[in-house]
């Protein structure tokens, strides 16, 4: 009797423990393989890490698992449990997993058209990647955007539709970093609840993070860049300064950051820039895929800006002049303008703090029977530049800007979108052949600048432009991007064979051509 | 111009749903011209105006995903918006007479639903409410619409009624 109480007993026992096996949690397994010294470390850890992460479970569970990765990651390579729990600190988690979303964000006035134009397919974005001289580990990676996601509160939303606008509503979720797939710069799924406007990918020794234009612009992008690849190199064991466009992510955003600076532009008098005629395009049939490709010429920065001194010009003035002829040898028209887009940064005539989009742009037009040669073509472009992208005109089409929209602003988003979507089809890209967007050079600690190599900027494809170009520098490189919406490949040829003439021998590196 | 690769291979993207759109644009196009065309030419009741309307919830609902706030609650609101309108149309246009009666009975079914998905995850869905919201709106405006305009009509019978009663009174003491 009392032997079969027993076993009865044992059995309860071992059922008990199989029960209890296959509801293991995730660190609960984890600490199975460890040693008890260990043990105890990480249950404080994760008993901690429950206090500062208040998702739903799916996520938590999801979270608690990206921290087992990455200890062990450290495990593997030596690092022990102590060192390891130090460099990825709970406190860098602050309150943001534990608190629950309230705020909201209006779209700031340049923002304000981008989700009104995009379509099935087709949305505003661009792409900022980091080059390392190492391999990505993608597990630090993850906790890298765990503890930097908090700093940028309005990265941290999923774009809503309001009455009369879009908005941005605040979302607490486990942001995640996906291996790159697919087309650079391919549109970002935000119509689901909680979905986010941008995306970190990692591929060898490549961060890139691609942003949906809502959320900033180049400059606000570049900033949140640097600041997740310091993180990440802080929890590779580096000592990386929060210096140089690099914030501290253990510091309170600030009110400064997430304003949109347009409201600074007050309906002082007429506003103007807008009204430009049609373009010429450069010839080829439209790809399917946007893009269909993705071109980097990578150029040697000293050289360059050699080259840009010795023609009297900069760099801009230079590579804009070098699109112009490519430009015209791309397209079979034989008259009217090419015009090409250069996106100007405000920040640059105002104090601004802000990670949101403060960027105007200006447009530089020439017939084509006055496109000649470089040397003929330059001093044209280079009064162009100057005069168009001169404060007092940048100025007056940002108050043009503010006047559209405060004249529309009471009009419901339904009534809005369609016209605002087929306005932006005449008044945005059918008005330019190109774009040339130059963000110049990222300066960066010290520290940070020695893992790194160099950084690219891909511009999103439109609709109807063939090409759009985005150009960064970083030490001793400069990186040309060539973003493709034809499979033709006229534009590029001939803007490989002009730096080639020049001096510049650029390396042409790149996707295929996504083309079916 | 040699080029070295440093992008992964992109898997291949289904474009059946593409192909789809494209084919219902078509298709849609050539009946917007000619539905109301054999309409015109046929005559009698404007049925060409219920195709168009339905065609159109089809594209909207079905074909054309919203790229903003795409969930079950907004779905519903959408989904219900148009199938009211197109019922609205039927009852006017072709057969009158049951909408009024109708009409509630789907937009309560799916208000129901509305909230069912609502209350399966209300954490994530609270985030969701601004269509539930737009709807109550919607829904609290074709009240006050239809009761005002039955209270009109109530009225107009209340004063044919009286009239009625008052030339009968008239007849029966014998002063018409």
């Amino acid at each position: 009797m009392s032997t079969d109480t027993a076993s009865i007993a044992g059995h309860k026992e071992m059922k008990k423990i199989r029960r209890k096996k296959a509801t293991a949690t995730a660190p609960e397994l984890y600490m199975n393989t460890l040693a008890e010294s260990e043990r105890e470390i990480i249950d404080t850890y994760f008993q901690r890490l429950a206090q500062y992460i208040d998702l739903p479970k799916s996520q938590h569970e999801d979270m608690e698992r990206d921290f087992i990765k990455a200890l062990q990651y450290y495990e593997s390579t030596g690092v022990t449990i102590e060192e390891a729990t130090d460099r990825m600190a709970l406190h860098k988690l602050g309150g943001f997993y534990a608190h629950p979303p309230l705020r909201w964000y209006s779209l700031d006035s340049a923002a304000k058209i981008y989700p009104m134009s995009m379509g099935y397919r087709r949305m505003s974005m661009f792409r900022l990647a980091v080059y390392l001289k190492e391999q990505i580990v993608p597990e630090l990676l993850q906790i890298a955007l765990t503890f930097t996601i908090k700093r940028f509160p309005s990265f941290a939303t999923t774009l809503k539709r309001g009455f009369f606008w879009h908005y941005l509503d605040s979302t607490k979720r486990r942001f995640v970093i996906e291996p790159e797939s697919g087309h650079p710069c391919k549109p970002l799924i935000v119509h689901t609840s909680g979905s986010q406007s941008f995306r970190v990918q990692y591929y060898r020794n490549r961060i890139s993070a691609e942003f949906f234009h809502v959320l900033t612009d180049a400059r606000g992008g570049m900033v949140f860049l640097n600041t997740l690849t310091a993180e990440y190199l802080r929890l590779l064991g580096h000592e990386i300064p929060e210096a140089n466009g690099v914030f501290d992510i253990g510091a309170a955003p600030s009110e400064s950051e997430t304003r949109d600076e347009f409201r600074r532009f007050k309906q002082r008098r007429k506003g103007s820039g807008f009204r430009q005629g049609r373009a010429l395009q450069m010839s080829g049939r439209l790809s399917r895929n946007r893009p269909c490709q993705v071109l980097h010429f990578e150029l040697e920065l000293p050289a360059l800006l050699n080259l840009a001194r010795s023609k009297g010009t900069t760099i801009t003035g230079l590579m804009v002049a070098l699109m112009f002829l490519a430009c015209k040898f791309a397209t079979e028209e034989n008259r009217g303008d090419i015009r090409i887009q250069v996106p100007v940064n405000m920040r640059k005539f105002y104090d601004s703090r802000t990670i949101r989009n403060f960027a105007m742009y200006c447009g530089i037009s020439l017939k084509l029977s006055e496109i000649t040669t470089l040397e003929e073509i330059l001093p044209e472009i280079g009064r162009q530049l100057t005069e168009r992208s001169a404060q007092e005109v940048m100025e007056e089409m940002a108050v043009s800007t503010m006047n559209i929209v405060r004249s529309v602003r009471f009009l419901p988003l339904f009534i809005k979108r369609p016209v605002a979507a087929t306005l932006h089809g005449f008044l945005g890209e059918n008005a330019f052949t190109n774009t040339f967007s130059n963000i110049g050079a990222v300066d960066l600690p010290p520290q940070m600048a020695e893992h790194i190599t160099k950084f690219d900027f891909v511009l999103g494809s439109g609709t109807v432009n063939r090409a759009y170009c985005g150009m960064v520098s970083f030490a001793d490189t400069a990186v040309l991007s060539v973003t493709k919406l034809t499979v033709n490949p006229s534009f590029e040829d001939k803007m490989y064979e002009l730096l080639v003439g020049c001096g510049l021998s650029p390396k042409v590196s790149g996707s295929v051509l996504y083309e079916d | 111009m040699k080029i070295e690769i440093t992008y992964p291979e992109p898997p291949r993207v289904s474009r059946w749903f593409e192909l789809l759109r494209k084919v219902a644009r078509w298709i849609f196009s050539f009946a917007l011209v000619f539905a109301p065309g054999v309409n015109i030419v046929l005559g009698g009741k404007l049925w060409s105006l219920v195709v168009l309307w339905a065609m159109w919830t089809t594209w909207n609902v079905l074909l054309s995903p919203d790229i903003v706030e795409f969930n079950p609650i907004s779905q519903i609101v959408k989904s219900l918006i148009h199938i009211v309108i197109l019922l609205g149309l039927i009852d006017v246009l072709l057969v009158p007479g049951w909408a009024s009666f109708v009409i509630p009975i789907v937009a309560a079914a799916a208000l129901v639903a509305a909230l069912i998905f609502f209350l399966t995850d209300v954490r994530q869905h609270r985030h969701n409410m601004m269509p539930l919201i737009w709807l109550t709106l919607y829904s609290s405006v074709a009240f006050l619409v239809v009761f005002f305009c039955q209270a009109e009509d109530g009225l107009a019978d209340d004063r044919s009624g009286r009239r009625r009663l008052d030339t009968d009174w008239s007849r029966d003491c014998g002063l018409s």
